[in-house]
């Protein structure tokens, strides 16, 4: 009876809510916001949004925040990838009507104060960036994204400086993201009847209305182009394929066979990343250049020369097993029909010392 | 081939934000077997894989300086040699090597339970190395101890604050061991480190996640043969106040580590030791969050930019243990305000800390310890680990209790005795000109007023 009445409830703020309850102590929240970088209006938009959560907010200040989370021992945080922000919180169960509150008015309250905006905002996007770009698998990873989608997935994920972000430009986006059509929340380790009425009494339920953002259309495919940038450090030669849907089970078993013992060939990292309505895979061969030069090569060889892939199979679905594990939003992939792989059309990078690097049409 | 692989996987924190779902930490359940083998599992009903393996009373406390490495050695000698066999079946193969124990273990679907425990039976219990991948093996280990040793330079860091803190005892090998006393170690050593070490007594098997208790007794039972033996005693650790200095002025920063004795894993003072460090915890001066923490240090610490970040532990093993902190700064200059700052900091715990600051951390912790927690394998390590070391694993519940017994007093108490004017390990590498000598950081172990 009272949980009929709390889903009603739940269509009447019009935001999708799922909750799965365990027994033990902790409970994991998460709103997830379709304001990726895909959906970005300027590039990095959405990171300096993401960096803005969990800041001032007109019921309370960042410090307060902090500090009474802390009495409760949670933890805060705010992440991005192509396709949405994830603003999370993990806590022991009691503390789920604060934790709801608090996530809620990150998206509804925040001041945006201007002096947030250098002081704080920039210098930790700043951090992010020269973090990731540490790695040359990130700046590959990024350079095959840009490539092989140029727009929408094909955004950086962070923000760079290159175009200019004023603080009404972030405003006008939270704006246009935070509604309620355009997030869900997600809860593990929680009541769902309980995470309804704590909803309700939020401010969740008095966002304004909007339209969700969630893209679905199929974006364009763009292959067989190539870039090429000299670093210092490690090499890293890399190839991507854009993944339609309906192909997600043959690269997910692919990667699975690449990254395992079950190949013969050294390769630094594969993998499928699984977007809405499209994927990419990557693969990558790290290293000194003259190595990275003999692997990649070794590894196209293969690959154009068309693999069964049928053994990896059962190994995919264990790698699928404990990612859903891990994962706030799993994808249902089934495996069990894959058979061979043959690469076609792809999309190069090489960086590093790359005049020591092969070209993609020397693969 | 496998160590490249895995190593070179770059993990990206901002991409992964991980969903914890061993939130159950339901009870584990024991069965000690009639040939002296525990089985000890935990089953999550919302987890999709299992996970199996066996927990070796043997790292690298385990070893002498002339076989130092040779448990880490084997480990990748192993996990390589059973990760196709492995692949084939569905499942991965992985291990691990710490101070007190090696992990070996596979994850995959419920369904191939059985064949896991084959696997782990015919490469784990029973050793079957050829001697071509030993050698291809101690080629890849050296290679990745090179590695190790010249870009973590935190993780150096912490092996020699070990080394120094209980030198002349087990616990100071490094766990990897070196590039000279693994280069030497050849097949037979290998055996024979397995013939001591691998025995019933000194053997855990662990499941956790989508498992049943009873079928995995019953597999155990009927499929798993290892050579019954006591384990093997280990000299107890001993602590002595020293330092050592790796300065290198090319590295870009300073990595220091300063530590008191701690506590060991069986003490009374366990969750006290952990509460103190939780009370100053973690800090990076980059994060938003670091600046509104409930912490004083972090407010003279962030300020001046004193350090980029740090961390203190409570790290306890069989018989002994460090207390202390890690740090890593680019601001090399003040390195003599940083120290300063922190050891003034835990002089207050044994003088002046206060309530909130005491129940803050022991809110902290408890979260802390269900957090790590965060997946079938987190949960199996814990298990193989604790069960080990202290014969059983204390549930949520009574974690919790010990955490509530801990209030300003017993803090006081403890530092008092720990803390306050006691001797120091210190270890550092990097620009380290700046790291005062060891008696101006002894002296900071007091106040001469208060």
């Amino acid at each position: 009876m009272l949980s009929r009445r709390l889903a009603t409830q739940s269509r009447g703020y019009a935001t999708k809510v799922s909750a799965k309850d365990f027994p033990g102590k902790v409970s994991t929240l998460t709103i997830k916001v379709n304001a990726g970088s895909r959906y970005a209006t300027k590039d990095g938009i959405s990171h300096l949004l993401s960096r803005f959560n969990f800041q001032n907010t007109t019921a309370r200040s960042a410090l307060r925040l902090t500090r009474e989370s802390e009495l409760l021992g949670g933890e805060f945080s705010s992440t991005i990838d192509r396709d949405s922000i994830y603003l999370s919180a993990k806590f022991l169960k009691e503390g789920l009507p604060y934790y709801v509150n608090a996530l809620s008015d990150v998206l509804y309250k925040t001041s945006f104060k201007p002096h947030e905006f250098p002081e704080v905002v920039l210098p930790a996007a700043k951090y992010d960036l020269s973090k990731a770009n540490a790695s040359p698998i990130f700046k590959a990873d990024e350079l095959l994204h840009s490539l092989s989608f140029r727009n929408g997935l094909g955004n950086p994920l962070y923000y760079d400086g290159v175009q200019k972000i004023s603080l009404e430009e972030i405003k006008e986006f939270a704006n246009k993201v935070y509604t309620k059509e355009n997030i869900e929340v997600i809860g593990s380790g929680i009541n769902e009847a309980d995470l309804n009425k704590f909803i309700s009494e939020s401010s969740l339920a008095q966002l304004p209305t909007g339209s969700s953002l969630s893209s679905s259309s199929v974006p364009k495919f763009y292959q067989g182009a190539e870039s090429r940038i000299r670093a210092s450090g490690e090499s890293v030669a890399a190839i991507a394929v854009p993944v339609k849907t309906e192909e997600f089970a043959t690269f997910e078993v692919f990667s699975a066979y690449l990254t395992s013992a079950l190949s013969d060939v050294v390769v630094s990292d594969a993998k499928l990343n699984k977007y809405s309505q499209a994927g990419l895979f990557t693969l990558f061969v790290k290293g000194d250049a003259s190595q990275v030069s003999e692997n990649i090569k070794k590894v196209a060889l293969l690959l154009k020369s068309g693999v069964d892939i049928s053994s990896a199979s059962g190994l995919a679905s264990t790698k699928l097993a404990l990612a859903s594990e891990a994962s706030v939003v799993p994808h249902q992939v089934d495996v069990s029909k894959v058979k061979d792989f043959k690469l076609g059309k792809f999309n190069y990078v090489a960086i590093g010392d790359i005049n020591n690097l092969p070209f993609a049409d020397e693969l | 081939m496998l160590s490249a692989r895995t190593s070179s996987v770059t993990k990206n924190s901002v991409l992964n934000f991980k969903r914890s779902i061993a939130t159950s930490y339901s009870k584990t359940q024991f069965t000690s077997l009639s040939n002296g083998i525990t089985v000890a599992t935990e089953s999550n009903p919302a987890a999709k894989s299992a996970t199996l393996g066996l927990w070796v009373g043997a790292g690298s406390t385990s070893e002498n300086p002339y076989n130092n490495g040779v448990s880490n050695f084997l480990n990748n000698t192993i996990v390589s040699g059973a990760s196709k066999e492995a692949a084939k079946l569905g499942l991965q193969f992985g291990g691990q090597t710490a101070k007190e124990f090696s992990a070996y273990y596979t994850q995959g679907l419920k369904s191939s339970l059985p064949q896991a425990l084959d696997l782990l039976n015919a490469k784990v219990s029973s050793l079957d190395l050829t001697s071509e991948s030993v050698l291809k093996q101690r080629e890849l280990t050296t290679k990745a101890i090179e590695h190790f040793e010249e870009n973590d330079h935190a993780g150096r860091v912490l092996e020699h604050l070990h080394a120094t803190a209980f030198q002349n005892t087990p616990l100071a090998l490094p766990t990897r061991g070196t590039v000279e006393t693994v280069s030497e170690l050849i097949q037979s050593d290998l055996e024979s480190f397995h013939r001591k070490n691998f025995v019933s007594s000194n053997t855990v098997v662990v499941a956790s996640g989508d498992v049943k208790h009873e079928d995995v007794v019953e597999l155990v039972e009927k499929k798993l043969k290892i050579q019954t033996g006591s384990a093997p005693e280990i000299a107890e650790a001993k602590f002595l106040g020293s330092e050592v200095r790796l300065r290198d002025d090319t590295l870009p920063a300073a990595w220091v580590s300063i530590a008191h004795q701690g506590e060991a894993l069986s003490s009374p003072n366990y969750y006290v030791a952990k509460v103190a460090a939780q009370i100053f915890g973690d800090y990076n001066y980059h994060e938003p969050i670091s600046r509104n923490l409930g912490v004083k240090l972090t407010g003279v610490v962030g300020e001046n930019h004193l350090a980029d970040t740090y961390n203190h532990f409570s790290l306890s093993y069989k018989s002994g243990g460090l207390w202390g902190f890690a740090t890593e700064t680019s601001n090399v200059q003040i390195l003599d305000d940083l120290t300063h700052f922190t050891l003034k900091e835990w002089n207050r715990l044994s003088v002046s800390i206060t309530e909130t600051e005491v129940a803050r951390g022991k809110q902290l912790l408890k979260n802390k310890v269900l957090f790590e927690l965060s997946s079938p394998l987190a949960v199996a390590n814990d298990i193989g680990s604790s069960v080990l070391a202290t014969g059983r694993r204390a549930s949520a519940d009574e974690i919790f209790a010990q955490i509530d017994k801990v209030d300003v007093s017993s803090i006081k108490k403890w530092a008092g005795s720990r803390l306050w004017d006691q001797d120091i390990a210190v270890a550092g590498t990097g620009q380290i000109e700046d790291l005062f000598d060891y008696m101006r950081l002894r002296n900071e172990t007091a106040l001469l007023r208060w």
